[in-house]
């Protein structure tokens, strides 16, 4: 890894430089300024010659653990010692402080390690555990007051992990009192989700008390938590909907998190809690420590009001469940919970730097019990010559398994899809040998079970997958799929394929990804996907007005008055109307749109800069009607129907224009585009953007209302607005809802001719689009809910006064600007 | 917002030395002024073949958010791409993340990467190198097929020595 030092040392570098020391050590690959322009970082950073003592320290403090090769007790003691030596230095005291506060809440491996360190210090010089103490705990209250609970969970766990130098009792009195919070907020009916959270920190917290050097905390106090926090247990009635897979064939039941957690917990009771899998760093000084001073720990005040909107539950996830050999922990055993919980923190706090993150993934089983994994690259089927009793668990299986629990969490991972691509993406650069196999099998656990994956996920997998294998070229052992090219094309499967193929597409262009492919696949690249530009419909002799669709094109690229265009768009009208065609406006309309495409087929820019200029012609075909707006999509999406995923970006374009609104865009696809269309991953794609988009600007809207000092008539806008967007909202979920719903029933039948196979897989599909869109619609509604319910609890009584008259007043507004209008 | 504590690792999301290097020579000046970086939401996206297109860009980077404008870099006489662009965002963070998550991974089987920028101006689409491209396409040592092949001046050898007629 590069410069774990980051800024601190670049800054030594400086001063090293402005002596000229640089010069003597200059790098081989030291390179001429011209030829920087690209290259990845300059390299003229130097390591610094002399080190002050803090820099050695944050050094080691930060190595700790790290190498496999290096006694972690004697760095421990190592480390403690030149601590206490240098203790009288405010510089070390302050940079100590700062470092590992920041180390605690960014790489979570290193707890324990760290804290056997300040438990070893402080026996040598009692004030340095007496001053972490009153930092951490100060840190500890800041989280609890904000309601970090990542942060606040990881300072306590770093407090738990000393607890042998806290006088009395310790954290217990902490964890009694945020069970009884816990207590309080199940009682509301916990439908925010934060008295699961709370429990769930108190529960993860417990290995590691129970781990730690021994402190005043006993079992006994242990099961009693528990037992309590057992009682508190309240199920989010949105919880069904976040499920992974549905159906009978669904390869495990959905399984919350925290109940995962506290089930294996009260196992453990019955077990005399081992914790097998923790590392115990302290042992070897246990004389030492125990007679170490002891710190008082101060009380934790509880925080008097919780905000942070809605905590959604944590299901269980995994590509490795029920393999021949249990190469990760059963989804019910502690250790599977506290490994999940450790490295699920470690990637959701790197994100800032992906490859350091893929670097402690890789190294996991440096931060744990000794021969808690198999070696590391032991293939898979050596598992079974390790001997019995022996752990199978494989440290690349238990990595790569965290990263897709992220992709696949419901109803959002907590960061970008992308950053977690992009660490599986390092995690293989770094360890190929180890780490392909391991996501081989991944990708085959995931494809085997498609028919039961929420169609979302699904969407997830498909967008991960093209773009893993666009960043190792391409190589993929296509060939074990190719019996199921013989599949239905609405089959989940035979659809995965070829969305997959497709999304490839988009990342390179056809003729490379046919390279890729086995002959057998040819189908899935059609000739015609290869054309840069796609046809002009209008050049063909068998459709209505070729020779208006050509002089058409010619004036709009020519940059005619608006007059000639409309001249002749009103003569196709006329011609079409005399010929007696049902709704003759629609020739004009199609036309426009396909020249508009045609004119700006190079490239999207192209196209913007046409829509741009065109842009009161297109509102005002729009405007016609909604039946108008669909026509528009559909003639975009039959212009690129080799290209489907071109089109869907034109169409966003369109819906940013105002040119169509969300409503048509869904309505297409859901009434217009066939009912073949909902296994396209492109459909999909239009849909959840579109949906998504008004969601957020509804949210947007929400939050505008609670800016504080807002001027009256700009909170009755904001106001007015918000309730404009959210009846919008509710309209489009509805017809949604109205029309899966139907499909999914078969109130509405297939097309004639649909065998009874696909009939099936039709209904399936929206069936399972409905889960999904009904899941966006639910949370938002109960987003909604508490926001309004949120803003009653803190209300004053003259501010509901104050909404209402604001509401009124937007209500006038309204009438004006209707007026206006017409 | 300004990172108050050191990170116990390298952030990914912070402007490259290129930035800095521009405004060596007041560098102490510019110290108090704001930081031009703070709100970028525009990206330097470098090392792309000359052959990418847009929709490949886009398709790779509205990963990270939806894309506000492209633009292409364009060689300053044939005005065909010549393998740099700019990716603008609509959000400052998009273009964090995009650093973050982006910036050194691959597109079209090419490392790309990826610089926070100021914002696109009129006139910086262009190479700036002499025959009309980017400037490390001059004077490059190595084969390239995705750039053109070798170095420009390389491949026009003789005129090397012009420069000293």
């Amino acid at each position: 890894m590069v410069d774990r030092g980051g800024r601190y040392e670049r800054d030594n570098r400086d001063r090293e430089r402005d002596r000229g020391g640089y010069r003597d050590h200059r790098p081989q690959h030291f390179k001429k300024r011209r030829y920087q322009d690209d290259d990845e970082r300059d390299y003229r950073q130097q390591r610094p010659r002399y080190e002050d003592p803090m820099v050695r320290l944050r050094k080691d403090v930060l190595a700790i653990a790290e190498s496999p090769l290096i006694k972690v007790e004697d760095s421990i003691r190592s480390i403690a010692k030149s601590l206490s030596a240098h203790w009288d230095h405010e510089a070390i005291r302050k940079g100590f402080i700062s470092l590992i506060t920041t180390l605690v809440v960014e790489q979570p491996f290193k707890i324990p390690f760290v804290a056997a360190i300040v438990l070893c210090a402080n026996a040598q010089k009692h004030e340095i555990g007496k001053l972490v103490m009153d930092e951490f705990v100060t840190r500890l209250q800041e989280c609890l007051d904000k309601c970090e609970w990542r942060n606040f969970k990881l300072m306590l766990r770093f407090l738990a992990s000393v607890s042998c130098m806290l006088d009395g009792e310790g954290v217990a009195t902490l964890l009694g009192d945020l069970a009884k919070l816990t207590d309080d907020l199940a009682a509301d009916g916990g439908s925010s989700g934060l008295s699961e959270e709370l429990s769930y920190v108190i529960l993860i917290t417990i290995p590691y008390i129970i781990t730690a050097a021994p402190g005043g905390i006993t079992e006994e106090f242990i099961t009693n938590l528990i037992e309590r926090l057992e009682g508190m247990q309240v199920t989010a009635s949105v919880e069904p909907l976040l499920a992974p897979y549905t159906g009978p064939n669904a390869p495990y039941p959905a399984m919350n998190t925290t109940a995962l957690l506290l089930n294996a917990l009260k196992e453990e009771c019955a077990n005399g809690f081992k914790f097998e899998i923790l590392a115990r760093p302290w042992e070897p000084f246990l004389a030492e420590l125990e007679a170490a001073t002891k710190h008082f720990f101060p009380t934790i005040s509880m925080p008097t009001s919780l905000a942070g909107g809605t905590i959604f539950p944590k299901l269980y996830f995994s590509v490795f469940q029920g393999a021949v050999h249990e190469t990760v922990p059963a989804a019910t055993s502690i250790t599977s919970s506290i490994l999940r919980d450790a490295i699920g923190d470690t990637i959701g706090l790197l994100d800032f730097n992906r490859i350091a993150c893929a670097r402690f993934l890789i190294d996991v089983d440096c931060y744990f019990a000794p021969n808690a994994f198999v070696k590391r690259a032991t293939p898979f089927d050596k598992i079974s010559e390790v001997p019995e009793g022996k752990s199978t668990w494989k440290p690349e299986d238990i990595c790569v398994d965290a990263i897709f629990t992220n992709i696949f969490q419901l109803p959002q991972p907590e960061h970008k899809l992308v950053y977690y691509h992009a660490t599986l993406t390092e995690v293989c650069k770094l360890a190929p040998q180890a780490v392909a196999p391991s996501l081989g099998r991944a990708i085959r656990y995931l494809y085997r079970n498609l028919e039961s994956m929420d169609v979302e996920l699904r969407y997830r997998f498909i967008d991960w997958f093209a773009h893993h294998l666009s960043n190792f070229g391409y190589t993929w052992k296509w060939t074990e799929w190719i019996v199921d090219l013989e599949l239905s094309k609405v089959h989940p499967k035979r659809s995965f394929i070829q969305e997959a193929v497709e999304k490839e597409i988009r990342l390179s262009f056809a003729n490379r990804i046919k390279s890729t492919l086995p002959e057998e696949y040819a189908g899935l690249v059609p000739e015609d996907k290869e054309k840069e530009l796609p046809d002009f419909k209008f050049e063909a002799d068998d459709i209505a007005f070729p020779e208006e669709g050509k002089q058409l094109l010619n004036l709009i690229r020519q940059k005619a008055p608006n007059e000639e265009v409309d001249t002749l768009m009103n003569a196709i009208t006329d011609a079409a109307s005399n010929k007696g065609l049902s709704d003759p406006s629609k020739y004009a309309r199609d036309m426009y749109m396909t020249c508009i495409c045609h004119i700006g087929a190079k490239s999207l820019s192209h196209v913007l800069s046409c829509i741009e200029r065109c842009k009161d012609k297109l509102t005002q075909l729009g405007q016609e009607s909604n039946q108008a707006q669909r026509q528009i999509v559909g003639t975009v999406m039959r212009y690129w129907h080799e290209q489907p995923g071109v089109g869907a970006n034109v169409i966003d374009k369109l819906l940013n224009y105002s040119i169509l609104t969300p409503l048509s865009v869904i309505e297409w696809a859901i009434l217009d585009a066939g009912r073949d269309v909902l296994p396209r991953g492109h459909a999909w794609e239009m849909v959840n953007t579109t949906t998504r988009k008004v969601v957020s600007r509804t949210r947007n809207l929400a939050a505008a209302r609670s800016v504080p000092d807002l001027p009256e008539d700009q909170m009755a806008m904001v106001e007015q607005g918000h309730e404009v967007a959210k009846a919008e909202q509710a309209e489009l979920f509805k017809v949604v809802m109205e029309s899966l719903g139907k499909y999914a029933d078969g109130t509405v039948p297939p097309p004639e001719g649909t065998s009874d196979d696909d009939a099936g897989w039709l209904k399936w599909w929206a069936a399972s689009w409905l889960r999904a869109l009904k899941r966006q619609s639910d949370i938002e509604e109960a987003e909604e809910a508490m926001r309004v319910s949120g803003g009653v609890a803190d209300g004053a009584m003259d501010e509901d006064a104050a909404e209402g008259e604001a509401v009124a007043e937007a209500e006038a507004d309204g009438e004006n600007a209707m007026e206006e209008e017409a | 917002m300004a990172q108050l504590v050191q990170s116990t690792v390298e952030r990914l999301d912070r402007p490259s030395t290129y930035y800095d290097k521009s405004n060596k020579r007041n560098r102490d000046e510019v110290q108090h002024k704001e930081d031009p970086l703070k709100d970028a939401t525009t990206l330097y996206v470098g090392n792309l073949s000359f052959y990418t297109t847009e929709e490949q860009i886009h398709e790779l980077f509205s990963k990270c958010g939806e894309i506000k404008r492209l633009v292409m870099g364009l060689d300053r006489f044939a005005k065909t791409p010549c393998g740099f662009c700019f990716v603008e965002y609509y959000t400052h963070e998009d273009a964090l993340d995009c650093m973050k998550y982006v910036g050194g991974t691959k597109l079209d089987e090419r490392i790309v990467r990826t610089d926070l920028d100021p914002g696109f101006k009129e006139g910086r689409q262009y190479g700036r190198g002499k025959s009309g491209g980017q400037v490390r396409d001059e004077y490059r040592e190595d084969y390239d097929a995705g750039r053109g092949g070798y170095g420009r001046s390389l491949q026009s050898g003789k005129e090397m020595g012009h420069e000293y007629d």
